[in-house]
């Protein structure tokens, strides 16, 4: 159980900025998610975890021990690679004995190991087959015993499902929940699919150019982004850019184009007249029930694509176009053209400082 | 539609089969037999006096007569078959029947003089002991293979950092020091030869230089040439060779995938660890075809002993059988297939091992990205790393050019006045001049010819894939590692008994044109199938489909959308077929036996063999090679780019 400390760390590419002054705290027995597009500096940021980059400034602990300095081999950060990186010139027992063959451990120590690892990752009895001869998911799971199997004091995985099919992916994902709950393990994971993110993340640390621009709870970076960037990036939502008009005891008043609208401004106090953008979640926009309810406007219905479980709904209210999302029940009724009065409770329009 | 190409298979696979399969073929029986000629009698003459003549030929030839003659008798048994021409014609002149019939006897003597030795049963552990039985070929044998085995560890411990700096690293320059690494394969070693003497003899350019400094007494030059030339053979072949190991060894390093060394360090893995592990086991199919490619070439190239006078390695042994045909050169025969088993066994062990660890690299698109820069000390490092082995490659050859504009050079350093003198013998020698008309016109037609059986192959490899074409693709990568000497020594043998009808102008006594363009044709074969396969590989097959698709026939859609978009590479497979060409030793040494055949390579060897001016003309001569080639290879570098490494790989 070893917790990771990164203070104002800088990586630079040439001209190009990978990773700006990153400060975070990883605690221990944490499964946290570094979660942004390519070309954010989020694989870059965990290979200076794992060594295999040296920052151009600042430092990196695990628990208290500096290691900034130290060589990949001397770390012991188990890594998961995105490609696997499984030898093909070995067998799965080979490529998992790996590490305990280094540390040099007795040879019946290691086939103990290797054995109890491959059953803790489902794969016993296919110690003497060669990686290609394995499936996708398969090879994800000999990747993780090679990690797990050496006891290291973190495990960073880099884009662990990316290569593979959805509904393995859904397998996988339980999988490595499954792991995070045995072992206890502090893991630092990778990835730009944000719904891997939610599903599984213990915290989110969410990263835009270099920067880290928000750290929180699944739920909290979700319906509490800290702006646009992440808003969007998280999931679908309905930006409407306005103006402050009035605050109000933790809310204020935004006039927009669907007019005037009670928003809500997380871990920030707007002052009236400051411009705002104001994010709306197409799933919380409801139709007004009974005639009640805050922020009412009416819109026309252009288009709906039924998805399945959802369908997603395209309005007009005005000039402006919207999404909303909603159940196939409730849009059955809906045809193009048809004019539906909505709402939106207060606490659901973030508002959120416009750039 | 596949059958409709199978004439054309049909074809190729024949020509493969005469010129490439059964020379090797035809070498085998030669050695591991004994070929006899005896004289039968079948009938007396009438008349007496006949009968004496006849009685009085068999006395001489069979001084214990017989009770009986049973007819039909054997008289005597020749190893020659000329000298049992000449008996039966006289027994036929005395008026009797008389007939020469061949006797074949299998055996293994020959073979045990070609290796050399022999093992003898003992009664202790190990229960065999090495006994030679031919000192002396049995020292050429040792040599051969420890000048193959030293030159491939010379190369690998040269190549593998120079492999992992340019695979592994970012510097300015990079493509540059890459071109300058293959410079020394546009340096025919053997000519290369002649600069080393020059520099490095007992009175060569070093010692003197070391005389002058008081640092060498001149009574006791050093021989750094070692002896016999041993270690100046092995320095030309290390100079010359590296490039071949480098370039497997790149190409394979650049297969890699670095996550795979980056997963090996986080396990806990040192430096060390991890090459000994990880990357040397990934690297070894395309470490052990660069290598097997330079221990073949180091093992059987004949033309730098040659030039040293050293004598004492198989390939010169073989040379020097053939130069005496009045010698039974069953030995000969041996020594060639002991040549051709160590060749095949490791290009095919190579190929084997190749296909058998073609591992799916992945994450190919990040190897590129991931590649650090390399810091400034390493920079310089490889900087200097390069230019001096590169110096030092170019050295020898360096020398030549000296020595080809030399007019007074002994026991100086560098010579005392220079002339342009040579450079226009070249010209005017009967020898030289017609040893350039003869090279270009051998060189132009066995160019020729592979392009067109180079592309055939190519696009039926590429785009009609079956077990035959695999089996011609096999068949015509062979000639690669194939040494130029086999090659030759089976021509030679097979079709000099081709003196029937038709194929008699293929006989090589007669007139070795015909098999000198074959022989060169089929040795660089694999370089226009490979840079034409390349191209095709690059060419969707789409891109024909559209053409037949409106209509194209096969062969316009051939002529106007396939041909055009591999043109350069054709180009550069073309010109690289001429310029080794030009510069093919073993072959042309073999073949060419008469002063009007002579190719460059032989005449430059033949110049050196005479007094006075023939070290400057030779020298002289092969500059005008070396520029030549290196022309052609500008050219074949600038069609082809990055490709052309793909040339050199087994």
């Amino acid at each position: 159980m070893t917790p990771i400390r990164i203070d104002n760390v800088t990586k630079r590419f040439g001209p190009t900025v990978a990773v700006d002054g990153v400060t975070l705290r990883i605690e221990a027995g944490e499964l946290f998610f570094l979660l942004g597009p390519s070309g954010c500096g989020k694989t870059t940021l965990l290979r200076i975890l794992a060594g295999f980059v040296a920052p151009d400034a600042g430092d990196v602990f695990f628990a208290d021990q500096r290691i900034t300095q130290l060589p990949p081999r001397a770390r012991d950060a188990g890594m998961v690679f995105q490609t696997y990186a499984l030898w093909p010139h070995m067998t799965v027992a080979k490529n998992v004995a790996f590490g305990l063959n280094v540390r040099k451990i007795k040879r019946d120590e290691i086939a103990r190991r290797v054995e109890r690892v491959l059953k803790l990752v489902r794969m016993e009895g296919y110690g003497e087959r060669r990686p290609n001869q394995l499936s996708g998911g398969q090879q994800q799971r000999v990747a993780l015993a090679r990690a797990l199997v050496i006891q290291p004091r973190v495990l960073l995985l880099d884009e662990p499902l990316s290569n593979l099919d959805a509904r393995l992916r859904d397998e996988m994902r339980e999988e490595i929940r499954r792991l995070h709950e045995e072992t206890g393990l502090t893991m630092v994971y990778v990835t730009h699919d944000q719904k891997e993110a939610l599903a599984l993340a213990g915290r989110i640390g969410v990263m835009e150019r270099g920067k880290l621009v928000q750290v929180g709870t699944p739920d909290g970076v979700y319906r509490h982004p800290a702006n646009r960037f992440v808003a969007g990036f998280l999931g679908d939502s309905n930006f409407l850019p306005g103006a402050v008009k009035s605050v109000a005891d933790g809310k204020c008043t935004v006039e927009t184009a669907l007019g005037m609208l009670t928003a809500t401004p997380f871990a920030w106090a707007p002052q009236p007249g400051r411009r705002v953008v104001c994010s709306i979640r197409p799933h919380d926009i409801l139709p007004a029930a009974d005639g009640t309810g805050a922020n009412r406007f009416s819109a026309k219905v252009q288009h709906v694509t039924f998805l399945g479980e959802v369908c997603h709904v395209r309005l007009t209210s005005g000039e402006t176009p919207l999404l909303l999302v909603g159940t196939p029940q409730q849009a059955a009724a809906w045809q193009p053209g048809a004019a539906l009065t909505l709402t939106i409770a207060p606490e659901n329009v973030v508002a959120l400082p416009e750039v | 539609m596949r059958w409709r190409t199978l004439p054309i298979e049909l074809l190729l696979l024949a020509f493969l089969a005469i010129f490439l399969l059964y020379p090797l073929a035809y070498v085998i029986p030669g050695a591991a037999s004994d070929t006899e000629y005896e004289v039968h009698l079948l009938s007396f003459p009438e008349s007496a006096e006949g009968k004496a003549k006849v009685a009085a030929l068999l006395a001489k030839a069979a001084p214990s007569k017989p009770q009986a003659i049973q007819l039909p008798f054997t008289v005597q048994s020749f190893t020659v078959s000329r000298n049992a021409e000449v008996l039966a014609e006289q027994l036929r002149a005395a008026g009797a029947g008389a007939d020469v019939v061949t006797q074949r006897h299998w055996t293994g003597f020959y073979f045990r003089q070609a290796l050399g030795f022999e093992f003898a049963r003992t009664s202790s552990f190990p229960f065999f002991r090495v006994e030679p039985n031919a000192p002396f070929l049995w020292e050429c044998l040792r040599n051969s293979l420890l000048l193959g085995f030293l030159t491939t560890l010379a190369t690998t411990l040269l190549c593998l950092p120079l492999a992992r700096w340019l695979t592994r690293y970012r510097f300015p320059g990079r493509g540059l020091v890459a071109g300058l690494l293959l410079v020394p394969l546009l340096m025919p070693p053997f000519v290369g030869g002649i600069g080393l003497e020059r520099f490095l003899d007992r009175f060569g350019s070093l010692n003197l230089v070391l005389m002058k400094m008081g640092l060498l007494d001149p009574g006791k030059p050093i021989d750094w040439l070692g002896e016999g030339g041993f270690v100046g053979v092995l320095v030309m072949q290390v100079l010359h060779l590296y490039p071949i190991l480098y370039l497997n060894l790149a190409a394979a390093w650049a297969n890699i995938d670095p996550t795979l060394e980056d997963a090996a360090r986080n396990l806990g893995a040192s430096e060390g660890q991890v090459f000994r592990t990880i990357t040397f086991p990934l690297l070894l199919p395309g470490y052990f075809a660069g290598a097997s490619l330079v221990f073949v070439w180091a093992f059987t190239d004949l033309g730098t002993p040659l030039v040293f006078q050293y004598r004492a390695v198989i390939p010169v042994q073989i040379f020097d059988q053939v130069s005496d045909p009045q010698r039974t050169n069953s030995v000969a025969y041996a020594l060639v297939v002991v040549t051709l088993v160590v060749t095949a066994v490791l290009f095919y062990a190579a190929r084997w091992l190749v296909n058998r660890r073609a591992y799916i690299g992945g994450g190919k698109g990040a190897v590129a990205a991931a590649v650090p820069a390399a810091g400034k000390g390493r920079t310089w490092l490889i900087y200097t790393t390069v230019f001096v082995i590169t110096f030092l490659a170019v050295l020898p050859h360096l020398g030549v050019v000296l020595t080809a504009f030399a007019e007074r050079w002994s026991f100086s350093p560098l010579p005392q006045s220079y002339t342009t003198a040579y450079w226009h013998e070249v010209w005017s020698n009967r020898v030289s001049a017609l040893s350039i008309r003869n090279s270009v016109s051998y060189s132009l037609a066995s160019t020729l010819i592979d392009l067109v059986l180079g592309v055939t192959l190519a696009w039926l490899v590429t785009r009609r894939p079956s077990w035959l074409t695999g089996l011609l693709d096999g068949l015509a990568t062979l000639p690669l590692a194939l040494p130029g000497l086999v090659l030759a020594f089976g021509y030679l043998t097979c079709y000099s008994k081709w003196n029937f009808g038709p194929a008699a102008f293929l006989d090589p006594v007669q007139n070795p044109v015909p098999l000198l363009i074959i022989a060169y044709a089929v040795r660089r074969l694999p370089y226009v199938t490979r840079s034409a396969q390349a191209g095709l590989q690059q060419i969707a097959p789409v891109l024909e489909e559209a053409a037949e698709n409106l209509g194209a026939s096969r062969w316009r859609v051939v002529r106007t959308v396939t041909l055009p978009l591999i043109a350069a590479n054709l180009v550069a497979g073309a010109v690289l077929t001429f310029a080794f060409a030009v510069l093919e030793v073993s072959d042309s040494l073999m073949l060419a036996r008469e002063e009007k055949y002579f190719p460059i390579t032989r005449a430059i060897i033949g110049l050196l063999m005479r007094p006075d001016d023939g070290d400057q003309i030779a020298s002289a001569l092969a500059v005008f090679a070396m520029a030549l080639l290196g022309a052609s290879l500008l050219v074949a570098g600038l069609a082809l780019g990055r490709k052309m490494g793909e040339m050199f790989r087994a």
